[in-house]
């Protein structure tokens, strides 16, 4: 099977990269630079992989890809103790990184841009990675748990071939990256671009920041992308009433964008003759599960659409019986070959081959109208998305309990809600605030705080969040 | 009745949990975990309700620093 990259050298001199601040970069160049690394690589083996939107890290990336070396794709200055820790856990013996200080045991093999590749020559994987394994993403953006997903090259190849073709992504699309290429959004968004030989708009700033509005107004983009937070933060800026006619292709992911949002920003799309695509997806399913296509935004804002293309939904009950009934809520299941092969916790998980047979149990409770389309309805798994990122509420509990606080973490997407028992400990709420802002990488006003005399629990001491509130 | 300083001052304590004496040169977009993207919405529309204005999108964006906030806001006459 032809992986990813393989055809990236018919794309010859055609722009790979546009840089606000730096020359631009061809296809070939970045082959160039990508191959100049994959020269000191040996394949099979594990690499930590600091993603930044720079082409130093996606050449890297591309690399890894091309030579069947496999990423640990990790966020842009991540510190150094995590980036060390997953490289323990996953006995890598490259860490391709921006840091100064060499980690500890590794030496230095190369240079390149503000990047340094290091090797570990005494660890070797080779016998123990499975020949599908591709790549290894995290499942909740910073809390640095040691569970990653497991991705095959068929998977990046089946999803993003999905992708291309409901989004008719070709060489002439011109994206920007307003999201990290180690989320699997923004991850999707650059095979997507690369594999069709589209030129791709570099930059690391948030939609807040001059840096990006430069770089937009220079290159004038045809797509943009983003989390709902995103879009209430382009709503606020009044994004659509601004001269954007370079933009014919929106894309949203990453959880629920509010029914009046997506009207409201629907609404305008419309009248500019601008695709809005809602989109649902997990990292377990590579990136991309459903779409609704634009025609179907104004009559169903509230629907995450249909199947991509050779992915299929149906619904379940409790007991694994298929929901037949139009409208009735089941357990969202999905299949497709986009459905990872399974999940790890160490470099001994990277030697099986794929555990879930193409098929999803998404963890979220659904309903399919008349026409096939999907509506999320809820969520059977303990977690919310605060900014598109997924935060598991049990971590928070077994945090804050490791903090000698016993608590009950709940709420709703962007909005989470911590009831804290009170137990006589003197501790300011604003420090707790701040204590789990910094664990989770959020921002505090998205956490609220209620101390409660007593949680409610039921006879064998299990927490009754539906009494919470 | 307080004074502009007063009031822009106080928008900033309430918005990133901070002391009177973290505001000066030095405090700029991402110098203070409070203060990312998430951080500075929730500032403007402090300094929107505290002033009666709307911000127009190139000031949010150019409103970089503390002090730069109090030259953006001139524009919309409020003085210090």
């Amino acid at each position: 099977m032809s992986s990813l990259f393989d055809h990236l050298e018919s794309f010859n001199d055609h722009i790979a990269f546009h840089q606000f601040q730096n020359e631009d970069v061809s296809y070939s160049e970045l082959l160039k630079i990508s191959n100049k690394i994959s020269a000191c690589l040996l394949s099979r083996e594990t690499i930590a992989l600091e993603c930044s939107n720079s082409k130093e890290a996606i050449a890297c990336y591309v690399a890894c890809i091309r030579s069947k070396i496999v990423p640990i794709l990790l966020e842009d200055n991540v510190e150094q103790a995590k980036l060390c820790s997953y490289a323990k856990l996953y006995s890598t013996r490259y860490i391709f990184c921006q840091k100064e200080s060499t980690p500890s045991g590794y030496k230095k093999i190369l240079e390149i841009g503000q990047f340094s590749l290091y090797e570990k020559s005494s660890l070797s994987l080779q016998n123990d990675i499975h020949d599908d394994l591709a790549l290894l993403i995290t499942t909740s953006g910073s809390t640095g748990s040691p569970k990653l997903v497991k991705l095959s090259y068929e998977n990046l190849l089946s999803n993003t071939q999905s992708i291309i073709k409901y989004l008719a992504i070709d060489s002439n699309d011109l994206p920007i990256t307003s999201l990290p290429m180690n989320y699997t959004f923004g991850l999707s968004i650059l095979n997507t671009h690369l594999y069709a030989g589209s030129s791709i708009v570099l930059t690391n700033a948030s939609v807040l920041e001059k840096s990006f509005w430069n770089a937009f107004e220079r290159f004038k983009p045809t797509s943009l992308s983003g989390v709902p937070y995103t879009f209430q933060m382009l709503e606020r800026l009044n994004f659509f009433s601004q001269e954007i006619s370079c933009i014919t292709k929106i894309t949203q992911a990453g959880g629920k964008l509010s029914e009046d949002l997506a009207l409201s920003i629907g609404q305008k799309c419309l009248e500019k003759n601008i695709d809005f695509y809602i989109m649902y997806g997990q990292s377990e399913a590579t990136a991309r599960m459903s779409y609704l296509p634009p025609n179907f935004l104004l009559s169903k804002p509230d629907s995450v659409g249909i199947a991509i293309p050779d992915g299929m939904f149906w619904l379940e009950d409790d007991d694994g019986n298929k929901v037949i009934d139009v409208n009735a809520t089941g357990n969202l299941v999905y299949s497709g070959s986009n459905v990872s092969m399974g999940y790890a916790k160490s470099w001994r998980d990277l030697s099986s081959g794929d555990q879930n047979m193409k098929i999803l149990y998404t963890g979220d409770l659904a309903r399919i109208d008349d026409e096939g389309f999907i509506y999320i309805a809820g969520r059977q798994k303990r977690f919310i998305k605060i900014f598109g990122n997924r935060v598991n509420l049990d971590d928070i509990e077994n945090f804050l309990s490791k903090n000698q606080l016993i608590s009950a973490a709940a709420g709703s997407d962007d909005h989470l809600q911590i009831h804290i028992e009170d137990n006589g400990i003197d501790f300011e709420i604003a420090d707790i605030k701040k204590l789990v802002s910094r664990f989770l990488k959020v921002h505090p006003s998205s956490i609220k705080l209620n101390i409660v005399s007593k949680l409610p629990r039921n006879k064998s001491g299990k927490i009754q969040y539906k009494e919470l509130n | 009745m307080s004074s502009n300083l007063e009031k822009y001052n106080q928008v900033f304590v309430d918005s990133f949990s901070i002391g009177e004496s973290d505001l000066n040169d030095d405090l700029v977009y991402e110098s203070i975990p409070e203060w990312d993207s998430v951080g500075h919405m929730g500032m403007i529309a402090g300094l929107e309700d505290a002033f009666e204005i709307t911000m127009e999108m190139d000031d949010i964006i150019d409103f970089e620093s503390y002090n730069k906030g109090k030259e953006l806001l001139s524009k919309y006459n409020i003085s210090f």
